[in-house]
């Protein structure tokens, strides 16, 4: 496409005033031209977007913030698989490494859901506080579920630890407790036999 | 929110990017007064204005990863958004549109496809060129303005806006490529 038509295209696209045909021929040339007047589509564009500029300013409710912090908010799921998966394409996988969580003091997550009812009930106050307090929330949930977590991984390494000497000492221990209870037969016969020999003596004294 | 405050357009978009609420509502500050003149102007039902502003910025919140920071023209990227999403709206309501709304369709009808060469914008030295700019839109003659709000503000195509005004589509098309010809001659200008 010649670039004097591909501007005349260029000048109707951002008016938005292409009909099909054109449409299709300057989608053509933006693929396929290597001289495509990117240059001009781009001033072309800014242009078209100064014009609402011209417009005397109007101002929409200042409820409507709240109605977009809440409309924001209900996104929340969504923002949070994307960010997952971002993060996911991110970090390569990561080697398990146990490491001892501590929470500070106990957290009921009824607590914290009844609070977020309650809350969105409420007036929300801006995107900001709204969808920091999920965050907020949303952490101190994992942490919680990290602790029960905790608990339960302390219970197996107990339960392995005792399984581990089990097998292993056992013979040991075995033969320990066999030493000990001969060692006290010793003993106490040893303690009778002193015994005897003190009160012979004071008779015969 | 001081700190956010300061930040220009790109570092919000920057900030929207690792889903910052702040540089979320900051950018909402920022823009609404604009977007929502052009919102009205396009739909003059204020609840239906107001629902579409509030999409638009649902748009910048899940559509982010979109945002191609190369190009970095913030500006005409979110008006370009608004207008896209305000027509679609306004043909939905009028019949003209009956495709399903999907992500797909929002991809590819509602993001805007800006230049690979386009320079940078920013919403506040825009703003300092008010008058510059409302000086060279009333340079132009009565029907070249209306042309222009008929496809701009109206989303009349070619075909619709002969049909409306009764005259030829060769005639609109010159009209036109005439009008926004003389917009940018003025607007360099005073550059």
């Amino acid at each position: 496409m010649e670039k004097k038509k591909a501007i005349e295209l260029i000048k109707l696209e951002v008016l938005y005033c292409l009909n099909e045909s054109d449409s299709e021929a300057l989608r053509i040339s933006k693929e396929v031209d290597a001289d495509f007047p990117w240059k001009e589509l781009g001033e072309y564009q800014n242009l078209a977007a100064l014009l609402p500029v011209a417009l005397a300013l109007e101002f929409p409710v200042s409820e409507l913030k709240d109605k977009v912090a809440l409309k924001l908010y209900n996104m929340r799921d969504k923002i949070k698989a994307k960010l997952d998966a971002k993060k996911a394409l991110e970090k390569p996988p990561a080697p398990i490494v146990e490491e001892e969580i501590v929470v500070d003091e106990e957290i009921n997550v009824d607590d914290i859901n009844v609070s977020i009812q309650e809350e969105e009930s409420d007036r929300v106050v801006s995107v900001a506080e709204k969808i920091e307090h999920k965050r907020m929330v949303e952490e101190i949930a994992v942490k919680t579920d990290l602790r029960s977590k905790v608990t339960i991984d302390k219970e197996l390494v107990e339960k392995t630890v005792k399984e581990y000497l089990k097998s292993h000492f056992e013979p040991e221990l075995r033969s320990i407790r066999k030493d000990i209870k001969r060692n006290l037969i010793i003993s106490l016969a040893l303690f009778v036999i002193s015994l005897v020999l003190i009160v012979a003596l004071f008779l015969m004294g | 929110m001081s700190e956010v405050n300061s930040l220009t357009d790109t570092e919000i978009m920057q900030r929207i990017a690792g889903y910052d609420s702040k540089a979320l509502e900051q950018l909402y500050d920022r823009y609404t007064p604009l977007l929502y003149t052009l919102i009205r102007r396009i739909i003059p039902d204020k609840e239906t204005a107001e629902e579409v502003l509030s999409e638009v910025f649902a748009i910048i919140w899940r559509q982010i990863d979109q945002f191609d920071f190369s190009k970095i023209n913030i500006y005409t990227w979110i008006v370009t958004l608004a207008r896209n999403k305000a027509i679609d709206v306004k043909n939905r309501t009028m019949g003209k549109i009956t495709e399903e709304y999907t992500e797909e369709y929002e991809k590819e009808n509602i993001l805007p496809k800006l230049s690979l060469e386009i320079e940078s914008v920013e919403l506040e030295a825009v703003l300092g060129m008010k008058e510059k700019i409302e000086g060279a839109i009333k340079s132009l003659t009565d029907a070249q303005r209306y042309v222009i709000e008929l496809s701009y503000y109206e989303g009349l195509d070619e075909s619709g806006i002969a049909e409306k005004l009764k005259i030829p589509s060769s005639t609109v098309k010159s009209k036109l490529l005439v009008a926004i010809g003389n917009l940018m001659k003025k607007i360099s200008k005073t550059n």
